[in-house]
């Protein structure tokens, strides 16, 4: 018995010691270092003055620049989104900012993979980077609990800790740097050169078509965000942001999810734009040039988008009937501009 | 038994055979004094040992060697 | 299973709980369903395998023993009737017996374990002199899938039956502690291998849970997991850039690389069983040791008495014994002794088992020229300076050489060391030909590098090199500190209990840091840039 009890007496000791050097490492990462995504400080500093949010995944995070917003519209704006994040995630930062501040407007960004991201088979990315984006210890530990699967915990650990060893040892060597910086009110504009967007060449590339199985996890954390905005009062405008033409003219059931998202705009008596179907979509944004690759819009875009749809949120606040400048669907776009072509 | 003792003495002259009792175990012999030892002792007392002779209690000590010996002799193992 | 895994932590965790939680009488057989599954992780199919060598060994040594046994009991009853022919007749009657099915046992494991083994290299030697006469020869470019350890069974329980014949030991009765002998897990890939008198001790005896044994355990796995997954996979990418670099870099960088394969080879072996025997410690049974220090040897043989033991041992009880004693060569050692004199006579059979010996060592560790061409090469040094023994006392002695100093035995030290490395890098870097292609490059390329990154040019990282470096250094005080004590009971005398906590902790958060990446484990999480 002596024996089991000093076994265990040791292995404790052991796992203890373990435990609280793993949790300093843990906690110097979150609070340092070398990754973009945190604005968990920001936020706070923010908070109580925030009027207007943006809640999306990586499409709204590189296309809703704040500033841009706060000009057009007259509003304290913050860009709640960041890659990969899912509706869970989303839901999670938006009830906390919605707690502590007079938000009245909320931004929803949805796109062709927020409804059919499947969270296990697609790994923990977009959480973890919640992860970071959360302050405070019990905050972090409630998500990751509540977000994160068994089989994952391993894995976890093992890179949350080495990435604090990681900023120890930047640390010790003179060269970490904290965290921010990159950040404007939660939009990240881009810092590198843009990765292209392919030519558009019929024979070379085929015909895509993105899943469209809606996962219910998804689709309960999206009802779950309308009806916290219901309780607290907020408007909410459901957006998708411009993909490039290469995208569009690749992909055949875009209006497989603008038909959902609109029939949900409609149950749920909100307003839902998809801005690819902008009748001046393609004067307004060039494959090169205003995007970053296929699917995110670059700095200069950004620019050119937060103009346009702050131009067409005054427009609908100012009782226009703003749909004339849209096109019915996918299909009616292309056979619209299809007929163009021909005539002319 | 002396002429066990020549054998023993020509291999390795430093040790004392009527005290010396862990000739194998203690490594005192290598793999190749053991060899020599062997062959010298199937000549001299003309007996066939193979390996199943090839044990610690036959060959620790002077003593266990002449005892194997003389079983090998009278039973023909 | 990877023994690299968060699975194989978990497994270990539950063989602890399960062994000492149930009947003692029952550990045996935890430890057997254990390294059953264990070895069906590796594949169904070669389940087959082990099977068969266990199930034959099995039988065979209990024929022999029963055979043995009755032959004794007749003589014994009939010891006044029989003349001494007629019961030396007997005897050499049942002798045959007992051989034959000896004879038939070992052609059956040896044969199984050289077709998987060696199969291609038998082909390649038919086509290149089937090519050479003309013909198109065998196609070898299917795979057969080598049953997990089977070069370590096969050598483990052949062993055993051996002894079984030669009477020294007696034949298991039950099956299932038989098969748990050939496939118990700590061993099947990388050894030790054991004898059966030892480890059945080990295997079958009662273990009481001790907290000693578990303390000491817990510490030797750390440390394998140590020396294997932060030096030797560090170190072996080195290894591998020089390997296929070499003809590229300065003579003193090649040099550098062979000696950083010494250090690889040393970390991840040894590591490996300090894994095991930690284990197995933790479980109250004791393995035999493979490594003593090895590159603390002062001549070559005593290096391959100190590295890879149990292999050594192996060869030494059932190759090197048997056909050193072996009738033909004793008359042969006899011949000998007459035309050419003493020393020969007494010389000429041990080499010639030796050069048997050695072959089989370099074909056990890979089937091919180069492997074949290292344990030529080992053996010829183990010969010559058997043959130079008493010649090199007499050079000592004209020299007035103090074996006894330090700056001797410093210098016998390094110089075997060096030899063993030059001989062990041979057969790895690629064929045998590129082992004399980096030789040569050592010897023939003098050119001295100009700055530090074209010393090092593998080096990506500094701090990881100061990392290896660091740990080598530690691995080498611990060892100059075994020489007198183990280096766990120099820590329980020297240091106090949370500072024993805490060195496991630091070498627990180096692990996590630099072996689990190193041995490829990292999760892959990459910062997608959207």
């Amino acid at each position: 018995m002596h024996n089991f009890k000093q076994a265990f007496k040791t292995t404790f000791c052991f796992l203890l010691t373990i435990a609280v050097i793993s949790f300093g490492l843990m906690e110097f990462y979150f609070r340092s270092t070398n990754y973009y995504y945190q604005d968990g400080d920001i936020r706070e500093e923010f908070a109580g003055t925030i009027d207007y949010a943006i809640s999306g995944a990586s499409h709204g995070m590189r296309a809703f620049n704040a500033e841009r917003i706060n000009e057009n519209l007259n509003v304290s704006s913050y860009n709640l989104c960041s890659s990969r994040m899912t509706m869970k995630g989303r839901y999670d930062i938006l009830k906390e900012e919605l707690a502590r501040n007079p938000i009245q407007t909320v931004v929803i960004e949805l796109s062709y993979d927020s409804m059919s991201r499947n969270r296990k088979e697609e790994g923990p990315e977009g959480d973890i980077y919640v992860l970071g984006r959360l302050n405070g210890i019990s905050n972090r530990l409630k998500f990751f609990f509540s977000s994160f699967y068994l089989s994952e915990y391993p894995n976890m650990y093992y890179d949350t800790v080495s990435r604090g060893c990681y900023g120890v040892i930047c640390m010790l060597t003179g060269k970490l740097q904290l965290q921010q910086a990159s950040t404007i009110r939660g939009y990240f504009p881009y810092s590198e050169p843009d990765q292209g967007v392919p030519e558009l060449t019929k024979e070379l590339y085929d015909s895509d078509t993105f899943d469209t199985t809606v996962n219910d996890y998804n689709e309960e954390y999206l009802n779950k965000t309308l009806d916290l905005c219901e309780e607290y009062g907020t408007k909410v405008i459901l957006v998708t942001t411009p993909l490039s033409e290469f995208t569009i003219y690749r992909c055949t059931n875009l209006d497989d999810f603008y038909h959902y998202y609109s029939d949900l705009a409609r149950e749920r008596n909100i307003e839902y734009y998809d801005f690819n179907l902008l009748k001046n979509k393609t004067e307004l944004f060039h494959d090169q040039g205003s995007f970053y690759d296929e699917a995110h819009l670059n700095n200069a875009g950004a620019e050119a988008f937060s103009n346009v749809f702050c131009d067409i949120m005054t427009k609908a606040d100012n009782g226009e009937d703003v749909s004339e400048y849209f096109y019915s669907s996918y299909q009616d776009r292309d056979e619209i501009r299809s007929a163009h072509l021909v005539s002319d | 038994m002396e002429e066990l003792l020549e054998i023993l003495n020509d291999i390795n002259p430093d040790v004392d055979y009527e005290t010396e009792d862990n000739l194998i175990d203690g490594k005192v012999y290598d793999s190749f004094s053991i060899i020599t030892l062997i062959s010298n002792i199937s000549d001299e007392f003309d007996i066939e040992l193979g390996p199943e002779h090839l044990i610690p209690e036959n060959f620790n000590s002077a003593q266990a060697m002449w005892e194997m010996i003389q079983r090998i002799q009278e039973e023909g193992e | 299973m990877d023994i690299l895994s968060f699975g194989f932590l978990m497994f270990t965790v539950l063989l602890i709980v399960l062994y000492y939680a149930f009947p003692k009488k029952y550990q045996w057989i935890i430890l057997l369903l254990f390294s059953m599954f264990f070895y069906c992780l590796g594949g169904i199919k070669s389940v087959l395998f082990i099977l068969i060598t266990a199930s034959s060994t099995y039988g065979a040594a209990r024929y022999i023993q029963q055979n043995n046994d009755h032959q004794k009991k007749y003589i014994k009853e009939h010891k006044s009737e029989l003349s001494k022919e007629e019961k030396n007749e007997f005897k050499a009657m049942e002798k045959k017996k007992r051989k034959r099915i000896l004879i038939l046992t070992l052609v059956l494991n040896f044969g199984i374990l050289c077709s998987f083994k060696y199969i291609h290299f038998a082909i390649d030697q038919i086509n290149t002199i089937a090519n050479v006469l003309g013909n198109s020869g065998i196609d070898n470019s299917f795979r057969w899938i080598i049953p997990l350890g089977i070069s370590f069974y096969t050598f483990q329980s052949m062993g055993y039956l051996l002894d079984v014949y030669w009477n020294k030991c007696t034949a298991e009765k039950n099956y299932l502690k038989v098969l748990l002998f050939t496939s118990f897990f700590p061993q099947i890939t990388q050894g030790p291998i054991s004898n059966f008198n030892q480890l059945s001790g080990e295997l079958f005896k009662e273990h009481s849970f001790d907290y000693h044994n578990y303390s000491w355990g817990a510490q030797r796995m750390i440390w394998g997991f140590f020396k294997k997954m932060v030096l030797a996979n560090m170190l072996s990418v080195f290894v591998q850039d020089v390997f296929a670099n070499y003809s590229q870099y300065s003579g003193i960088t090649t040099l550098i690389g062979a000696f950083m394969y010494s250090a690889q080879i040393y970390t991840d072996f040894s590591g490996y069983m300090d894994i095991m025997c930690g284990l197995c410690e933790i479980l109250g049974i004791r393995l035999t040791e493979n490594f003593e220090r090895p590159y603390f040897s002062k001549s070559i043989a005593e290096y391959w008495r100190r590295w890879h033991i149990s292999l050594g041992a192996w060869f030494k009880n059932y190759i090197y014994y048997p056909m050193a004693m072996a009738k033909w060569n004793q008359k042969l050692g006899r011949l000998a002794k007459e035309k050419l004199g003493k020393s020969f006579g007494n010389y000429l059979p041990a080499s010639v088992a030796l050069v048997v010996v050695w072959l089989a060592t370099g074909l056990w560790h890979g089937a091919s020229w180069a492997y074949i061409a290292w344990g030529g090469v080992n053996g010829l040094f183990i010969i010559f300076s058997m043959w130079m023994e008493h010649i090199y006392e007499k050079w000592k002695k004209v020299l007035r050489i103090n074996e006894s100093t330090w700056l001797w035995r410093a210098f016998q030290t390094i110089r075997t060391f060096i030899l063993v490395t030059f001989i062990k890098v041979l057969p790895e870097v690629g064929t045998l030909s590129d082992g004399f292609g980096l030789w040569k490059q050592v010897f023939t390329n003098h050119h001295i590098p100009a700055s530090y990154g074209e010393l090092l040019p593998f080096v990506t990282s500094d701090l990881e090199l100061l990392v290896i470096i660091l740990g080598l250094v530690l691995v080498f005080v611990t060892s100059l500190i075994q020489r007198k004590l183990p280096i766990r009971a120099w820590l329980e005398q020297k240091t106090s209990y949370p500072v024993r906590i805490l060195i496991y902790c630091i070498l627990f958060f180096l692990i996590m840091y630099y072996g689990v990446p190193a041995s490829g484990k990292a999760g892959g999480f990459m910062y997608a840039q959207f």
